[in-house]
């Protein structure tokens, strides 16, 4: 006799299963919809029609992100996952079967069941492991909440009892075919005789079962489980390019999130990878990026669900807000927007980028704005940099080094050198040596001297999109003016701004001047090198551990070209510190914290300083100006000074190049 | 609470080597970025503060050209409800002239207080504010560092030298003149200031007010400007820090204290 | 008679130094106009002025009451108008202080006369003053004319001219009562408040390291206090410092804040504005510290270096350490 699955096999009152499921589907509904009613809040354009199916794959399917520096982590969530997936695909054919088409038949049957079986103990294997993982094992510093722990046992239960169904049916109905679902049958001859009791068994067993399982449709989306729909959604969108709004349009859409930004709210789960990472929570200042990810999604649970139409509702959401408004403007200052968080995040959710919301919210706003980074961005507009130093002192540095500028003489690059590295006394010897790196391997140099403008890193990341978009007008109209077509700079986050955030900036305005070729120094080294256009006589028998700066490292993916530089020098032996590359540990200068004030137990700077120095190497060496600063600072504060040196790549290459 | 405040638009000089320009009463401002005179920022910050504290109005008033409707923006970003340019139309006013056109164009509004800054960073004279009481009549008080409005008074703080402070009340309506740290400016957004381009900015000229053009005439006049005298100044150290500080700890350990 | 007037000024029951210097330029000056000089007190019943300043003056003018003894706006623009319309001098000087900057613009309205203020220098040529001042925060320097017919006021920096024995007097003094029909005030003092009282005690200090503007952040101010202590100093500030909340105004140096007289002011990042200057003034050996090297603290220093002020802590630091 073929197989054949029996639907609803010997239960009564089925009236009652669909009942029940309507009121879970619209319980279920309720929830979904409140949550696309916060979706909707956020603005949202064209980009968001394109899909990143590769993304979905790699790190949907096969949670490839999850697996990144925790085999066991991956192997708990896949196997939940696609456990759980293949019993709800099973539960579908399951209708199908019942409704449509009897397709469970036959030698299909048979591998269905079987296949289920085997999700099922997947499935189980997953739920222990994620028990084992958080209670037992500790991995993660998660802060455990009641609903991690019932969410849990629930799901624990739903496998269980599923099993337990089975083994009851199979005992009282075991058919021919016992083999192909061996969990079942395991179960079924554990389970005691007695074939009236094992009916009643059954029915009782099926009803929790089917109760678990539709409080589970009905509940999910209520829970953290709601990632389940989200975190997809956000794979989706990897890598979507972040299309820059314009003052108008931003005017006229009025809104404080994106739509990504609100998905990605839910797509959240708690794991603390980010919290792990992040510099700021590292040193004790109470940034945690997994905890603003989560206040940001209370805060749009009460702000922007379609319930608050309800009057009653909303005079609840407003007053909770009032008593706590879950987002602290405080805590957004403290990010150095270093990246790491969206690195290891395994929903590919990116914290730094709702921070930088409500960045700009806040100083769009204007009140909240720390007094120092006020005082900074109105130097920029006023007098083109942060520092609050005289526009007419900018081209300073270069006074008595022979260069050309541009405007007066014919060029090919530009050396870009920034506001930081204009004005400050040691920095400026950065500018100096790239000026005579380049002249010995004859590369055709201009500066800008005091017409050299702030490129808008600095009000870009903290939050004021006005003013980065009126500085990338007029210095794509300056460059146009002057001829520039490319630009090699000093500083990383010149580079990333200037190569990556000018164009969707330029696009979005409609603008049509032509986009400058810029790279950042290490890249343009590297080149040369390789063009066998520099040599390096002197040999340096030095240690040295290099610090992937951030915005070079992690923004921009360029590792490799400073690490050729540093082999290409003779005696130079690069000691790797143990977060190194993507990896990288921030210096704490990025994302406005060099105009900020943040009391903490410890400085970011000196627990990156002192993992340099555990490295043995005698120089630290670095490609970005903040960096520079920043460790130099605190390799004196350490008290570290006898035991390590903080230099720029370009000095060293320069010391290289001997006389 | 209804407030006016009265605000300039002057030069940033810090860190710039000023220039005497060719005519040799006035410094070479063309190369030099403009900005709202920092006092009025603390007095416009005071009023928008008091404004969102307790209602009402903050109108901000200036007299220029159309070169200074920057600052109005600005303050219209920050919050005040209305802005006023008196035109100047050339007119070469100084302080006494000044007051007098303020106090023709203040006279015809509604307010409860004025707030004006202690002085300007250019020409550092702190005549205006006080002048511009008197002509309208108001008890006035300068160098305010707290302003706290009680009914039909104010409950102010003067700040006067030696850390001392005066605290007094003061009938309403008063003008106050406003001294800088009384609080923290807000920072005005690129995005807000757009936005407040499209409120309405009323310009009036001086010349439509009603005053008698020889009332406006100046009674002080710079005649010439001079450099800072050399005198003598300190005796500048020279070489790299390490070398620099040798030398402070040789001169201090001289005079005696014990390092 | 060619009169120049000097408004005194007293607080707290005692007598203010600047009294003293415009009565000493006043004397100057009326020598050399052949003029005469009276002294206009306004002040509450009893207290020692009138003998010292009856020594420099040919005439004293003193209206007492209750409620003169403290600043009083309104009954001090009333009754010195009153006088000035009078009594016609030919200049008036008065003060260079908040209440100075109070009371005399207020008089310039209700004279009709020209005023400048915060003068540095005064002479008169031709019948005429000419003053010089500074602006643009002590960048420049100006010359300022005051036109038009007599009078004409002036308030004056205090510190810019000496307070001296000058053989004058003694005056005769002319005591006024307050007229009936002045009308009440329209601003009265509760009280006077010291803001600066804290732990710290900066006018006893031997050593003072003192931070501007230049310091940056209040991050940097711990490097700094470090060097204060290592130097066995005292950390004191100028305005800008206190205005950011960054030390207590205990701290502050300058006509807002506390005089010092150490013995040694090292002033790291203070650019040296006058009001800062004016609290230095009794100091022994001024340092200054300052990128800036046309800072005008390099004119009131000592010794000065147009250096990176970090970087000359940092090497203070080490070498007093090691």
């Amino acid at each position: 006799m073929t197989a054949l699955r029996p639907f609803f096999w010997n239960i009564e009152s089925v009236w009652l299963f669909y009942l029940l499921a309507l009121i879970a589907a619209i319980i279920f509904g309720l929830g979904l919809s409140h949550h696309i009613s916060r979706w909707l809040a956020g603005r949202r354009d064209e980009s968001y029609k394109k899909f990143n199916l590769k993304s979905f794959l790699i790190n949907g399917l096969f949670n490839a992100r999850i697996w990144k520096d925790d085999s066991w982590a991956g192997l708990f969530h896949l196997s939940l996952m696609w456990g759980f997936i293949l019993l709800f695909l099973g539960t579908v054919i399951l209708s199908v079967h019942e409704y449509i088409w009897p397709v469970l038949q036959g030698k299909f049957y048979l591998g269905y069941a079987l296949v289920l079986d085997l999700a099922g103990g997947l499935f189980l294997v997953g739920v222990l492991l994620a028990g084992g993982r958080r209670y037992i094992w500790k991995r993660r510093q998660m802060r455990a909440t009641l609903q991690d722990a019932l969410v849990l046992i629930f799901l624990l239960l739903i496998g269980l009892t599923g099993f337990l169904v089975e083994g009851a049916r199979l005992k009282v109905n075991p058919g021919p075919d016992l083999a192909w679902s061996p969990v079942g049958a395991a179960l079924a001859a554990w389970l005691p005789d007695g074939s009236a009791g094992g009916l009643t068994v059954y029915r009782v067993l099926w009803w929790v079962h089917a109760l678990l399982g539709l409080g589970f449709v009905a509940g999910f989306v209520y829970l953290k489980l709601f990632h389940v729909i989200a975190t997809p959604i956000n794979l989706l969108w990897t890598g979507r390019p972040r299309r820059f709004l314009t003052m108008d349009q931003r005017e006229e859409q009025g809104r404080e999130f994106d739509l990504d930004h609100l998905v990605m709210s839910d797509a959240c789960t708690r794991c603390n990878r980010c919290e792990q990472v992040c510099p700021s929570w590292s040193a004790g200042e109470g940034l945690s990026p997994r905890d603003f990810v989560q206040r940001v999604r209370q805060y749009t649970h009460l702000k922007y669900t379609w319930l608050n139409l309800l009057p009653w509702y909303r005079r609840r959401s407003v007053q909770a807000l009032t008593q706590d408004p879950r987002v602290d403007p405080d805590l957004a200052w403290r990010c150095t927007t270093c990246r790491a968080c969206a690195e290891v995040c395994p929903g590919l959710v990116e914290p730094l980028a709702l921070i930088g919301s409500v960045r700009s919210t806040v100083i769009e706003e204007g009140r909240q704005t720390p007094a120092l980074i006020a005082r900074a961005l109105e130097g920029v507009q006023k007098q083109g940099n942060p520092w609050l130093r005289p526009r007419s002192k900018r081209g300073d540095w270069a006074k008595g080094v022979e260069v050309k500028l541009a405007g007066e003489d014919e060029f090919d690059w530009l050396y870009f050198a920034g506001c930081t590295v204009s004005f400050d006394a040691r920095l400026m010897d950065l500018a100096r040596s790239a000026v005579e790196v380049f002249r010995r391997a004859g590369v055709d140099l201009a500066v800008l001297g005091r017409e050299e403008p702030c490129c808008g890193d600095m009000p870009r990341r903290v939050g004021e999109a006005g003013l980065f978009e009126m500085l990338v007008e007029e210095n794509l109209e300056l460059f146009a003016e002057l001829e520039v077509k490319k630009i090699v700079t000093a500083s990383p986050h010149c580079a990333d701004t200037l190569k990556n955030g000018y164009p969707d900036v330029a696009e979005a305005l409609g603008l049509d001047f032509p986009r400058p070729e810029v790279r950042h120094y290490t890249e343009f080294l590297a080149e040369l090198l390789r063009e066998g256009r520099l040599e390096f006589p002197k040999v340096l028998n030095q240690k040295i551990t290099y610090h992937d700066p951030c915005y070079l490292g992690r923004h921009q993916g360029i590792f490799e070209a400073p690490r050729e530089i540093i082999r290409n020098i003779p005696g130079l032996a690069l000691i790797e510190m143990g977060r190194c590359r993507d990896k990288s540990f921030c210096c704490g200068g990025g994302g406005g914290r060099m105009w900020s004030e943040v009391e903490a137990e410890t400085k970011i700077s000196e627990i990156r300083a002192r993992e340099a120095v555990e490295t043995g190497a005698e120089i630290l060496a670095t490609a970005c100006p903040y960096c520079l600063a920043m460790l130099t600072d605190a390799v004196k504060t350490a008290n570290l000074a006898d035991r390590i040196e903080v230099m720029d790549l370009m000095e060293i290459v320069l010391m290289a190049l001997g006389e | 609470m209804n407030i006016v405040v009265c605000v300039k638009r002057v030069p940033i000089t810090q860190e710039v080597d000023l220039e005497i320009d060719a005519g040799g009463k006035d410094v070479k401002k063309d190369a030099l970025p403009f900005t709202i005179n920092e006092w009025d920022n603390y007095a416009l910050e005071e009023a928008v503060l008091l404004k969102e504290r307790l209602g009402g109005t903050v109108t901000v008033v200036t007299v220029g050209g159309e070169d200074d409707e920057e600052v109005l923006r600005r303050a219209q970003a920050m919050g005040a409800d209305r802005a006023i340019r008196v035109s100047s139309e050339g007119l070469e006013l100084d302080p006494f002239g000044l007051a007098k056109v303020l106090a023709q164009v203040v006279r015809e509004l509604d307010y409860d207080l004025i707030l004006t800054g202690v002085q300007a960073e250019d020409d550092n004279y702190g005549l205006v504010g006080v002048m511009l009481a008197e002509h309208l009549g108001l008890p006035h008080a300068a160098v305010v560092t707290a302003i706290e409005p009680e009914g039909p008074t104010a409950r102010i703080k003067v700040e006067l030298e030696g850390g001392l402070d005066e605290i007094s009340r003061i009938n309403l309506p008063a003008l106050l003149t406003i001294q800088t740290g009384i609080n923290e400016p807000r920072y005005v957004s690129v995005m807000a200031v757009r936005k407040a381009r499209k409120k309405e900015l009323e310009v009036r000229a001086v010349n439509s007010l009603g005053l008698d053009p020889k009332e406006l005439s100046p009674r002080i006049m710079t005649w010439e400007l001079l450099p800072p005298p050399d005198t003598g100044g300190a005796v500048m150290l020279t070489g790299d820090p390490p070398q620099i500080a040798d030398q402070i700890i040789r001169i201090v350990r001289e005079t005696g204290v014990n390092l | 008679m060619s009169d120049i007037f000097v408004v005194i000024e007293h607080r707290l029951g005692e007598l203010r130094e600047i009294s003293l210097q415009m009565l000493t330029k006043a004397d100057e000056l009326a020598q050399s106009m052949s003029a005469g000089v009276t002294a206009v007190l306004l002040a509450g019943a009893e207290d020692g002025f009138e003998d010292q300043i009856a020594a420099r003056a040919d005439r004293l003018i003193v209206c007492r009451h209750d409620r003169l003894k403290n600043y009083d706006s309104d009954w001090s623009t009333e009754l010195l108008s009153r006088m000035l319309a009078e009594h016609r001098p030919f200049l008036t000087l008065i003060g260079h202080t908040p209440w100075g900057l109070d009371l005399a613009p207020a008089l310039a309205v209700r004279t009709g006369w020209p005023l400048a203020t915060d003068c540095l220098e005064i002479a008169v040529t031709d019948r005429r003053p000419e003053v010089i001042r500074q602006i643009y925060g002590g960048k420049m320097f100006a010359r300022v004319h005051l036109l038009g017919t007599p009078g004409y006021l002036l308030t004056v920096r205090p510190g810019a001219f000496p307070a001296e024995q000058i053989q004058r007097g003694p005056a005769h003094v002319i005591n006024l009562e307050v007229p009936a029909d002045l009308a009440p005030s329209r601003r009265e003092v509760l009280e006077y408040v010291d803001s600066s009282a804290g732990e710290v005690d900066i006018t006893q200090a031997e050593l003072l390291v003192s931070i501007g503007r230049g310091v940056g952040d209040e991050e940097n101010i711990l490097l700094v206090k470090e060097l204060a202590d290592l130097m066995g100093g005292t950390l004191s500030c100028s305005r800008p410092v206190v205005d950011k909340h960054w030390l207590p105004k205990a701290h502050q140096v300058g006509t807002s804040g506390k005089s010092v007289k150490p013995k040694v002011y090292l002033a790291l990042g203070i650019s040296g504005a006058f009001q800062h200057l004016a609290g230095i003034t009794g100091a022994g050996l001024v340092i200054a510290v300052n990128k800036d090297e046309k800072a005008p603290i390099f004119r009131a220093a000592d010794y000065g270096a147009a250096a990176d002020l970090f970087e000359v802590v940092e090497a203070l630091k080490e070498k007093l350490k090691g």
